[in-house]
Parts: C-alpha cells; structure tokens; sequence
C-alpha cells in the first residue's frame, strides 16, 4: 500500500513537471499613458515634432532607411564614414548593454559596468547632457563613434563606423553633429 | 528493484557526482556564463562532456530523491530507536521537493518602473515571447502570445482566435538589423523592406545579445502574407491588417501580468560621500490592488513580499528629469522548504542524540 502511494506521488510529480502549454491567450485595457511626456512640449503630438540639426561640410546625405531618421557619408582618404542616425524607445537597452555591443561588433572584449565611465565622455548638447564613446580596435583598424543621446521616453543613437584614421579626423565634426540635435 | 533502489551506495555516490557537477559548473561559467553553465550542468537531465552523455542536475537530484523516498522502506529503521533518522530524511527530501519546486515553478525577471508611472508585469531575464495583439477594439486589447519554447525553426504557428497563419523561418538569438543593398523582393514586408536580420555571435551574458525572429505570415488571402522580421527593442511596432483587423506583431521579453500594480512614487540614491559610487539605493512605491494603494518602501535587503512574488531593488537608470526604478521580481513556490526542512532535520538530529544519550553514557562507563 505504501509502495503504491509513493509510486503515484512520484508519477504526479513527474507528469506535472511535463506541461507543454506554450500559448496563452488574454486580454487587457488599452495602454494609456500614466502622465504627459515631461521633455517635450505637452501642447504638441510627440509625433509632431521634428528633429532638427546642423550637417558638418564633409558629410554627404546618404540613402536613408525606414529605420534610420539620417543617414550620411563622411569620405576621408578613400575610406567612407556610415553615419547613421536611429531613435529607440525608452533608454535603447542602456549605456552598457549598448556600448558592451559595440565593443563585441568590434571584437574587443566587454567591460564590466562600473568601468564603463572610463569609457565614455558627457557632452551638453541642445538636447541636454548625451553620452559619446570612441571605441576603436587597432588590431582589425576598425572603429566607431558612438553617441547615446537620451530625450525623455526616446533615446536617440548616433554611430559613425570607418577605419580608424576616419573616425579620428571625423570626431570633432560627429561631437558637433550630435550637439547640435534638437526639435524644431 | 526496492532492494536497489534504496541501496546507501547510491546516496554517496550521486552525492558525490553532485560535487563534480558543482565544481565543473563553477569553472564553466567563467567562460560560457552563468545562464549557460545553469543551463547545462544543473537545469539538465543529461549533460554532455565531449562525447560522453552523464546525468546532469536535475536527473541527480531526482535520483537522490527517489533514494532517500525508498529509504523509508527498510523494515529496520520503524523503531523508536531510530525515530530522529526518520525525521532527519523527511527533512532531506522536503528540501529536495523544494528545490525541485523551484527548479519547475519559480519565475524570475524585472520590473522596470518610471518615477510617477506604474506597472503591472513581470519581463523574463531570459525567455522571449511572440505576442499577438489584435488592436481592433477601442477599450482593450486582446493578446495571443507564443512562449519562446513554440519559436524553434520552420515551427508553424496558428490559433483560433488569429485568421493567419505563422512559421518561424529563423530564429536568432542575437542579430543585428542591417540595411539592405539589394532589392528585397515582393515577399519581405514591413521591417524587412529595406533590412535584414544579421546572425551575430552569442554573447555569454544573456542581457547582451538582441534576439530576433523571422516569419511567415500565410493565409490571408491578401498581399499582406509575406515574411516580416521583428527583433528585441525594435521601436517601430509591426503592424498588419486582416479582415479589417488590426493586428500588432511583438516580439519582447516574456511577460507575466499580475493581479496588482507598483506606482514608483519615488527613486532614492544615496552615494559614499565625494564619490559617485551608490551607498544604497531606496524606491518608495504604491502598491495598488483592487483599486486600493498602499505605500511601501522597497530597499536593498530589505525586498517587498506580495502575492506570492518578491520584489528586490536591483537596479536603476537615471534620466534627464526622472528616474527608473528596476526591481527583480521572484516567484518562488518553494521558498519556505529549506526553511521548514532545515528545522525538521534539526529536530531529527535533536532528537536521534537524546535517544543515543544514553547509550553513550553507558559505554563512557564501561
């Protein structure tokens, strides 16, 4: 009799360990904001307001993309410059996550949060404070000038990917471009 | 088959195996990453050291348990004699039943909440979700979600409540969208227009790596069936239109609602003074239930209990005008186990040491 009890508990257990029910169904009220958007002028559809800056001389507008709001070509002693300019939802992922990416498109190893202020520079641009980093591999002569430039509930990204001699001699021309970003 | 099953040699032996797997484990995760290494050393039935097959975690521990179960059918140990040993292997395998408990129900992930905004889900740190919401109706929204588990390659997808059909044509566990050089074709829609999802290696971290989805849509009868692509963080949603219904594809972290919200009211960080290193990190929430709100402070070591769920002070993010809250969010069915194990084996061995007593004192004499 106990051998039996025993047997079944066992058996429940394992057959409960065995569910396969992937798919769920519900339903829920539509989202609806908890409160206006602080960054931007609450009189005005976010999607209203359009992002605004000053191109560098050097840059060439290149073809964009549905996923781009910019793109351009930054050409330096045969090399070209990608610059492409995206906008994401909340922080993007964060200032880590993003520049440990970077690093590892690059081939370089990631770093661990807490030194990942070494990595990087704080620049005031009409937007507000924004995160820039140049991470470069000497190895592979690959580089890319990246900028996180937070925006209330959008963060937007700025990337320049070239060799290493291009994204050196773009770099004041990029650090303008991404202090330059405002709304109109 | 009683008489093997219960045999103590088993008991050392898997015990011991347990060591290796711990040991092996912990070297592991140094290079493949802790997710990796729990994954294939102690959330496995089998793990494989190069060409071997061995029993991984979850098999030895199922073992151990079944082990000490028939234990309990030695005729010899049903004597008051042996009593406290009786009690210290019910403790034993409460404790086994609780991890075991934890291993299959528990549920961990974040809650990311913004200063003066609320939430009411739970995304999972590592599993992914294809989400279905049919956005046709004015007052909600009605979801049809996919578990990561149903996202395996050429995978087919369908439900009564969706008029289309879906196939997973690829599923990456990072990618990167790139822009396309090349004229797609009529078969990309959407996204993939003018992208493609790139394979990229995968980082050991989890939290590193974007994963994606390609799929096919079939059996609308319209030009919307096509392959659509759709990756974590995409900020433009997929959308598409059956039937007059609007439908919104996403693809995210697997998300658990729950039957109460959390307002953060306030984030508070206090750093070691001249330095801009956290000495703690404080969020003042409202938890609201039924309509009801309730103030609590959540802070480090010092977790919010609620509905069966734990809500830990993880991390934060700061911003331009307000702060983001993170907290880990754990629902563990088995946390009370090593607790109520822990205090039974104690009684056990309590009282197989009183029962003993005796004994010893007799052969002190002799």
């Amino acid at each position: 009799m106990v051998h039996k009890a025993l047997l079944t508990c066992l058996s429940v257990f394992i057959i409960l360990s065995c569910g396969d029910d992937h798919i769920r169904t519900y339903t829920l009220p539509k989202q609806v904001q908890s409160q206006p958007e602080m960054d931007l002028p609450t009189n005005v559809e976010p999607a209203n307001l359009q992002l605004s800056w000053t191109k560098p001389d050097g840059w060439q507008p290149s073809e964009g993309s549905s996923m781009r709001l910019a793109s351009f070509d930054f050409p330096n002693k045969g090399d070209t410059g990608d610059i492409s300019l995206i906008q994401l939802g909340g922080d993007g992922g964060g200032i880590a996550a993003n520049i440990n990416r970077w690093r590892t498109q690059l081939g370089l190893q990631p770093v661990i949060a807490s030194l990942i202020e070494n990595e990087i520079s704080r620049i005031q641009g009409k937007l507000g404070e924004y995160i820039f980093t140049h991470i470069r591999n000497e190895e592979s002569g690959q580089a890319f000038l990246c900028a996180i430039i937070p925006s209330g509930k959008v963060t937007f990204f700025v990337k320049m990917s070239s060799n290493t001699e291009t994204a050196a001699a773009g770099e004041v021309d990029f650090k303008s471009f991404c202090s330059s970003l405002h709304f109109k | 088959m009683i008489r093997i099953l219960k045999d103590p040699r088993i008991f050392v032996i898997t015990i011991v195996w347990m060591m290796v797997l711990v040991f092996a484990g912990t070297i592991a995760q140094k290079d493949m990453g802790l997710f990796a290494a729990q994954n294939k050393f102690f959330s496995s039935w089998i793990v494989w050291l190069w060409y071997f097959p061995f029993p991984g975690g979850r098999l030895t521990m199922v073992i151990i348990t079944v082990n000490l179960l028939f234990f309990f059918f030695n005729k010899s140990i049903w004597k008051l004699k042996k009593l406290g040993i009786v009690i210290l292997h019910i403790g034993g395998i409460l404790l086994l039943v609780g991890g075991g408990l934890t291993a299959i129900y528990s549920t961990e992930g974040n809650m990311i909440i913004d200063e003066g905004a609320y939430s009411d889900f739970v995304e999972d740190y590592h599993n992914m979700e294809l989400a279905v919401v049919n956005t046709t109706h004015q007052k909600f929204d009605s979801y049809t979600v996919f578990d990561q588990p149903m996202l395996k390659n050429g995978k087919e997808l369908h439900h009564l409540h969706l008029p289309f059909k879906m196939k997973v044509l690829n599923f990456y566990k990072n990618c990167e969208p790139i822009r396309r050089d090349t004229d797609p074709g009529v078969h990309y829609k959407g996204m993939m227009k003018n992208f493609t999802l790139s394979n990229q290696p995968v980082a050991k971290e989890d939290n590193r790596n974007r994963p994606g989805i390609l799929l096919e849509i079939s059996g609308t009868g319209t030009t919307t069936d096509g392959i659509y692509g759709l990756f974590l963080g995409q900020s433009i949603p997929q959308s598409i239109t059956v039937h007059n219904d609007l439908f919104e594809l996403a693809f995210r972290r697997q998300r658990t609602y729950l039957p109460f919200s959390i307002e953060l009211i306030d984030f508070k960080k206090v750093l070691h003074p001249g330095t801009n290193m956290a000495k703690s990190y404080s969020s003042e929430v409202n938890l609201i239930e039924n309509g009801i709100g309730k103030k609590k402070l959540i802070q480090m070591n010092e977790p919010l209990r609620h509905g069966g769920y734990t809500f830990y002070q993880a991390s934060f993010m700061e911003g331009q005008h307000r702060e983001t809250t993170v907290l880990a969010a754990v629902k563990n069915y088995g946390r009370m186990f090593p607790y109520i194990s822990s205090i039974i084996m104690c009684i056990g061995l309590l009282f197989h040491l009183c029962i003993k007593m005796p004994d010893l004192f007799k052969r002190k004499k002799s």
